[in-house]
């Protein structure tokens, strides 16, 4: 009889106890089971309006990376970032359960780019006391529409207003769902079927507020999904995927004062993603909402496409000095010397190199370096 | 005179011999009762795996085993809320493929939306069918152990080879199984294994096998440590009647073995447990699924019940007293030793029901699969156990296609093979996805209340089964 039907236990535990000791030993101690990517500068140089870095690239593994060159007009810092959670409110569209999950998401992408500054979930109370301070930061709000300590309701006054002066002083708020400004939550409110047509929502005149009002198309709320199919330049420099453009910024209005840096498509065109001049400071529009887990804009690729922007400095960058970027593919143990360059114009401060890997990379590799425009000191 | 063979004669002599050994296993192999069968199920496994997958999970093994690869611990990234041996023992197997350069492809597919947007569960990122293969393979050899273990462990119980015969299909042939390792990809093939395991030897009396084998179950996914809380307690008993010293070093061997799996891998766990109260506790809530919840597949009545979600999670800390209830249960009723290995089988069923309604939130069909193997040796023991495990096997296969119907496992099979195309599958979705229900906005929430309720009243069945074994042995054992 074939001993199949009496295998000795006792040996298949003593083997697993084993085969676990040896490859937590290995995944702690043994450098050889990981991947291991390396990006150095060989060398730089900034001569006639033209930035050019010389590198050599290499990878244990097969990896996928692009290398971007951005011109930014000053050297960005690591700001803290703000992201608005209070299941006290109402989440107009979304849920908290998303909102948490794009926080949980961040605090992963940053570190990976060596960003050093914080990801922190606040309250309303303590969104109201930052904006109140005029603190240079930047803020996520995910959930569609303002706390109602921090924007007002009913009327639009000034007084009540502490987002417009704080974006004025040179705030980021990064913003997902309808339009910013048009609607209003109360701590307590619960949402309901008719809750969006409640009189406490400033509607239009809340997004006037922020001069949007020629940026977004207004219009009722659609629950079909629009998809934009085709990449903006500066979001194929950034592989940034989300796509939703329900309440994109038109195209035509961004060409004037703006920034396209997702993907575009829609009738009028628009744009998934955009940064839009606001006083000092900037907004971030995305879109639409925060998705379902792992589904395409969801918090997953949400958050990654945050981090990108944020990290890669494409915020102080400017249309007439646009941002450059190669790809590469290497085969594993395979080593690549190479030359990218980009142009700048005269009121470039400097340039960041930025290293990423691709979505489909199965080895991490982030670069991030500032080099200054030597004439711009 | 001895006359020396020469060296290429000799050569040839051994491969001959070998050839012959060959045969010989190869022939006794072939005449074993369980050859058909493991082959054709081997066959059918092995058909299923490049091209099937639930789309949420695997993403997430991917991103973990991912991270692992470039050094992160997949905990302090926020990419896993699993314990640790999955990756214990894939990574070094992925790692092993990347550096003799097997490429591994995963990538964005946007077709995919339309559908993902309609359900939330389709994602938009897939991996290619060699990932698929090489993560099933952990599965497949843990489910083809788990199906010998079951053979062997009835052929103990009940010394009828035709009963373990039946045992052993019942296992390799349940569709539920093929679905859940397979098309589904989740990995509680591992967990059901090391929980039969740790069972068959505390039956055998190898205690601290046995919780070395619950141990690195609790690894794999937590419920085997909560299950093993009401096993030592229930060893305890057993020893504390005729000696106490013998009881604490019984359940210290137990213990010793439990804990030994855990101190292998401290550090992922320790982090694990901080990832665990930092950021998955935030995120809990009932969505259905197929215990006394299932009615929360309703929107409506998903919003009630998660309102005071806060209020019911307090009543599962009040697990390690509940568990107890099978500790307390031995103690009263059986006074001498009797059947040990079918009351122990009885009081494991019992620890995983109270598991099943008061821990998971959310009790997906996979978690099924833990108690299926038990049922499946006890069945031979007792026929209406059949009824448990028959009830189990249907509401979880059901269940699992009512979600977001079976086209949602066939997207590796639309993007990498032209038998059907992404379009197909997305319009196939949509449309299961928006048909109207009976009771619900949504015919798939009526499914998947049905379906929750058939397992419900499974438990509620097996709870009965067990509790009137139970006492019947208890009144027998009355002098």
């Amino acid at each position: 009889m074939v001993k199949i039907a009496s295998l000795n236990w006792r040996h298949l535990i003593i083997f697993m106890i084993i085969y676990v000791l040896g490859s937590q030993t290995v995944l702690y101690f043994s450098p050889i089971i990981y991947t291991n990517a390396k990006f150095s500068i060989n060398n730089y140089e900034f001569k006639n309006e033209l930035f050019s870095v010389n590198f050599t690239l290499y990878a244990s593994m097969p990896l996928d990376v692009k290398v971007a060159l951005i011109p930014v007009i000053e050297e960005p810092t690591n700001l803290p970032i703000y992201i608005f959670y209070d299941p006290n409110y109402p989440a107009l569209g979304t849920s908290w359960e998303k909102i948490h999950m794009l926080g949980t998401n961040l605090r992963r992408e940053l570190p990976l780019r060596s960003f050093k500054g914080d990801v922190t979930l606040i309250t309303a109370e303590e969104l109201e006391k930052l904006l109140s301070k005029k603190e240079k930061a930047i803020v996520i709000i995910a959930s569609g529409a303002f706390p109602a300590n921090v924007f007002p309701a009913y009327n639009y006054s000034r007084d009540n207003d502490l987002v417009k002066p704080w974006l004025d002083a040179g705030g980021i708020l990064i913003w997902f769902g309808r339009p910013p400004g048009y609607y209003t939550v109360y701590k307590g409110q619960i949402e309901t079927p008719h809750f969006c047509e409640l009189p406490q929502h400033l509607r239009v005149d809340g997004v006037k507020a922020f001069g949007l009002e020629e940026i977004i198309e207004i219009k009722p709320y659609e629950r079909v999904l629009k998809t934009a199919e085709k990449s903006s330049y500066i979001g194929e420099v950034l592989d940034i995927n989300y796509n939703l453009i329900n309440y994109g910024a038109l195209n035509d209005s961004l060409s004037e004062n703006g920034l396209a840096i997702g993907m575009m498509g829609g009738n009028p065109p628009r744009s998934s993603v955009s940064i839009i001049p606001i006083g000092k400071g900037k907004i971030i529009l995305f879109g639409f909402f925060v998705l379902g887990s792992y589904i395409l804009n969801g918090p997953e690729l949400s958050a990654r496409d945050i981090a990108q922007i944020i990290r890669s400095g494409v915020i102080y960058s400017t249309k007439d000095s646009p941002p450059t970027c190669k790809e590469y593919h290497l085969l594993g143990g395979q080593t690549i010397t190479d030359k990218v360059e980009v142009k700048i114009k005269s009121n470039i401060k400097g340039v960041i190199v930025y290293v990423y890997p691709t979505l489909s990379s199965t080895c991490l590799l982030y670069f991030y370096k500032f080099y200054e425009e030597p004439l711009s000191k | 005179m001895i006359k020396q063979m020469p060296l290429s004669q000799t050569a040839n002599h051994l491969e001959h011999k070998a050839c012959m050994r060959m045969r010989h296993i190869f022939l006794k192999l072939t005449r074993h009762e369980l050859f058909a069968p493991l082959l054709i199920g081997i066959i059918l496994r092995l058909a299923l795996m490049p091209f099937f997958i639930w789309p949420h999970d695997i993403v997430a093994q991917y991103y973990s085993v991912f991270y692992v690869l470039n050094h992160y611990d997949p905990y302090s990234v926020f990419v896993s809320m699993y314990p640790p041996l999955i990756y214990v023992i894939f990574c070094p197997l992925l790692s092993l493929i990347s550096q003799v350069g097997i490429e591994l492809k995963f990538d964005v597919f946007p077709e995919t939306f339309e559908a993902a947007t309609a359900t939330e569960l389709i994602t938009s990122i897939y991996s290619d069918p060699l990932f698929l293969v090489l993560w099933k393979i952990p599965l497949f050899i843990f489910d083809l152990l788990l199906g010998i273990l079951i053979y062997q462990f009835t052929k103990k119980l009940t010394l009828n080879s035709s009963k373990a015969k039946k045992a052993f299909i019942l296992w390799f042939f349940n569709p539920f199984v093929l679905i859940t390792s397979y098309m589904h990809g989740a990995f509680d093939v591992i967990v059901a294994f090391f929980t039969l395991l740790g069972l068959y030897f505390l039956i055998e009396k190898k205690y601290f096998f046995s919780g070395i084998s619950f141990g690195l179950g609790g690894l794999t996914k937590l419920s085997p440590f909560l299950v093993a809380i009401p096993i030592l307690g229930i060893i305890f008993m057993k020893y504390a009647k005729s000696s106490l010293k013998e009881a604490f070093l019984t359940t210290f061997k137990f213990l010793a073995g439990c804990i030994i799996p855990a101190i292998i891998c401290l550090p992922w766990c320790i982090n694990y447990y901080n990832m665990v109260t930092t950021v998955t506790l935030n995120e809990l809530s009932i969505k259905g699924g197929l215990n006394q919840w299932f009615f929360a597949a309703n929107p409506n009545l998903r919003y009630g019940i998660n309102s005071n979600i806060h209020i019911l999670m307090k009543v599962f800390y009040l697990y390690p007293l509940l568990s107890l209830i099978p500790v307390i249960s031995y103690h009263k009723i059986f006074k001498e030793s009797h059947d040990f290995p079918y009351i122990t089988l009885l009081f494991s069923i019992l620890s995983f029901e109270i598991l099943y309604l008061v821990l998971p939130l959310t009790a997906q069909p996979q978690y099924l699969m833990w108690i299926i193997p038990i049922l499946i040796v006890i069945y031979t023991k007792k026929k209406s156990f059949l009824y448990s495990f028959t009830i189990f096997s249907l509401a979880a296969s059901a269940f699992f296609f009512s979600i977001q119907s079976p086209y949602a496992f066939m997207y590796p099979l639309a993007l990498f093979t032209s038998l059907c195309t992404v379009e197909q599958l997305n319009t196939s979705i949509v449309n299961y996805a928006s048909r109207p229900g009976f009771f619900s906005l949504y015919l798939r929430e009526d499914l998947c209340i049905i379906f929750g309720a058939f397992a419900f009243l499974g438990h509620l069945m097996t709870l009965y089964l067990v509790i009137k074994e139970l006492s019947k042995i208890g009144k027998d054992s009355k002098p």
